[in-house]
């Protein structure tokens, strides 16, 4: 069931158990948490929404900050009145929940952060996200979704079939506006390492074992500052891990859900 | 006097068989804001200056703005407007720019003046300062974050000075919510050149008002230090005009003109003995 909450397309399944919620990557939506939102429909009640700008999250003028982006998913919290929430979020979505878990630690029950990493773009990012904007802005849209494909994944589901269509297919419902605006987000976000570090909660950190875009340093270094923390390698993965290897994805984290909400 | 658009870019070119100097506006104004030098520069120079993507009549249906887009701007102009090497002064968000393009392509200048700039880009507390204000003006509070702007920009002495408020409230009137937005993102999507060394091959002035709140007198002496270990021209002036803040062209435009008009005098001099 989806519902329209501050201009955020959110999902629903509206049952009574406890609450799993899904923050997608770049430059995808919501769509990308199909193999989780099947997997954990009967045991959570899943909420998932397209980040503001992307998927039918429409905005105007695309102009924001990650502190938007982090604003909205509390707004999301509240509007649903949900307590003690489980939020798991890849990338993109990772960056929002660490953001968002700075501001109001008190909202969730534990956090699950997917190939992400707690530090803020260097110089070398900001100017490929710069070109990013630029090719898109001049109708290179193409040629910056071909490539880009290439580095969320690994080779080998690369060369597979199917994947890097639903992928397309994905990132086709996103608008050239809305993706350059979540460029510029992630190009100025915070860092978040030094305020994770107060925090004790129950943490699960993820990462595909060839994940170019954030490797395996930059969730180690998360693991290392979240004192309650676990983390696990996906095997046969890139940055996608829950898309490339949801098997391995859903059973790691349906174990820790277990274990931190009363299962 | 000409105006030209360039890629969305609105531009005053004074024009004439005369060295070029092109100036570069600082947040949240326009390229009004340099009035009174273009005037008094206009006869010994060919005096160029234009509004920012997103500012002034440069605004466009492409608000979505990086630093590096901002000074491809920059190379756009000169390059449209045929010039080879510039004289080149920016105040702030306009010192970023050069200082950005001179990183990228040294030869196209002939001089550098950076006002009340400075080198770091933005940490954690600026961006999420930047961020709030992008909220506020979007929530419909621009007189509210202006307000609070406003006197930053200006001397202490200068706060009640009426027609300088005025003066630089109707420049800020040109730009629309979302102009002003869009500069903030900007602003925040850039470099941080004190990160890495590059040769400056040209004459520096680096001007600052010594009542900036914006800048401080370390950010200042910081950018000097990194310009004179990185001068392979070995001409750089580090001057603060007295009892003027962070828009010190516009408090003090006589010292202000001297200042810049002496720079650009002894480089042409030189060349002209040479």
């Amino acid at each position: 069931m989806h519902k329209m909450i501050n201009g955020i397309s959110v999902y629903d399944n509206k049952n009574s158990k406890p609450p799993l919620l899904f923050v997608h990557a770049f430059p995808l939506n919501s769509d990308m948490w199909q193999p989780q939102i099947k997997y954990f429909d009967k045991d959570y009640r899943i909420i998932s929404y397209d980040v503001r700008g992307l998927g039918k999250s429409i905005s105007e003028d695309n102009l924001f900050f990650m502190e938007n982006f982090a604003d909205d998913l509390i707004d999301i919290i509240r509007n649903l009145n949900l307590e003690y929430v489980n939020a798991v979020g890849l990338s993109m979505g990772g960056y929002i929940i660490q953001r968002t878990l700075v501001k109001s630690p008190g909202l969730f029950r534990t956090i699950t952060l997917a190939d992400t990493k707690g530090e803020k773009d260097t110089d070398e990012a900001l100017l490929a996200r710069s070109e990013v904007v630029n090719a898109i802005r001049r109708g290179d849209r193409n040629s910056f979704v071909t490539g880009f494909i290439k580095k969320l994944i690994s080779d080998i589901n690369y060369n597979k079939p199917g994947l890097v269509n639903t992928l397309e297919k994905i990132i086709s419902e996103n608008s050239d506006k809305g993706i350059c605006g979540a460029v510029n987000v992630l190009a100025t976000r915070t860092t978040t390492l030094r305020q994770l570090q107060s925090l004790n909660l129950p943490s699960l950190i993820l990462v595909g074992e060839e994940d170019i875009l954030t490797p395996l340093n930059c969730s180690e270094q998360l693991a290392k500052v979240l004192s309650n923390s676990e983390m696990h390698i996906i095997k046969n993965s890139g940055h996608l891990s829950n898309i490339e290897n949801p098997e391995e994805f859903n059973n790691l984290l349906e174990i820790f859900l277990k274990k931190h909400n009363g299962k | 006097m000409k105006e030209v658009r360039i890629l969305d870019v609105n531009v005053t070119d004074f024009e004439g068989d005369k060295e070029p100097l092109i100036f570069l506006h600082s947040f949240p104004m326009t390229g009004k804001m340099w009035d009174r030098q273009t005037e008094f520069l206009k006869d010994k120079f060919r005096v160029i200056s234009y509004d920012l993507r997103g500012f002034g009549k440069s605004i466009s249906n492409d608000n979505i703005i990086t630093m590096e887009k901002l000074v491809n701007d920059f190379f756009h102009i000169i390059n449209a407007l045929k010039i080879r090497t510039v004289h080149t002064c920016g105040l702030s968000m306009g010192g970023y720019i050069l200082m950005r393009a001179l990183q990228k392509d040294s030869e196209r200048f002939r001089s550098v003046t950076l006002v009340n700039t400075k080198l770091e880009n933005d940490g954690n507390e600026e961006l999420l300062k930047r961020s709030s204000s992008v909220i506020k003006i979007q929530s419909g509070g621009r007189q509210a974050f202006l307000k609070k702007l406003m006197p930053r920009l200006i001397s202490t002495e200068n706060r009640n000075n009426l027609d300088i408020l005025k003066e630089i409230n109707d420049i800020i009137l040109l730009n629309t919510d979302e102009g002003i937005c869009s500069g903030l993102i900007a602003l925040s999507t850039r470099t941080d050149l004190s990160e890495r060394t590059f040769e400056i091959p040209v004459p520096v002035l680096i001007l600052s008002g010594s009542d900036d709140e914006i800048n401080n007198k370390q950010e200042v002496d910081e950018l000097y230090e990194y310009i004179r270990k990185n001068s392979k021209n070995n001409f750089v002036i580090n001057y603060a005009l007295r009892s003027c803040g962070h828009l010190c062209n516009i408090e003090k435009p006589y010292e202000f003109n001297l200042i810049l008009q002496y720079f650009l005098n002894r480089i042409e001099n030189e060349r002209a003995i040479r």
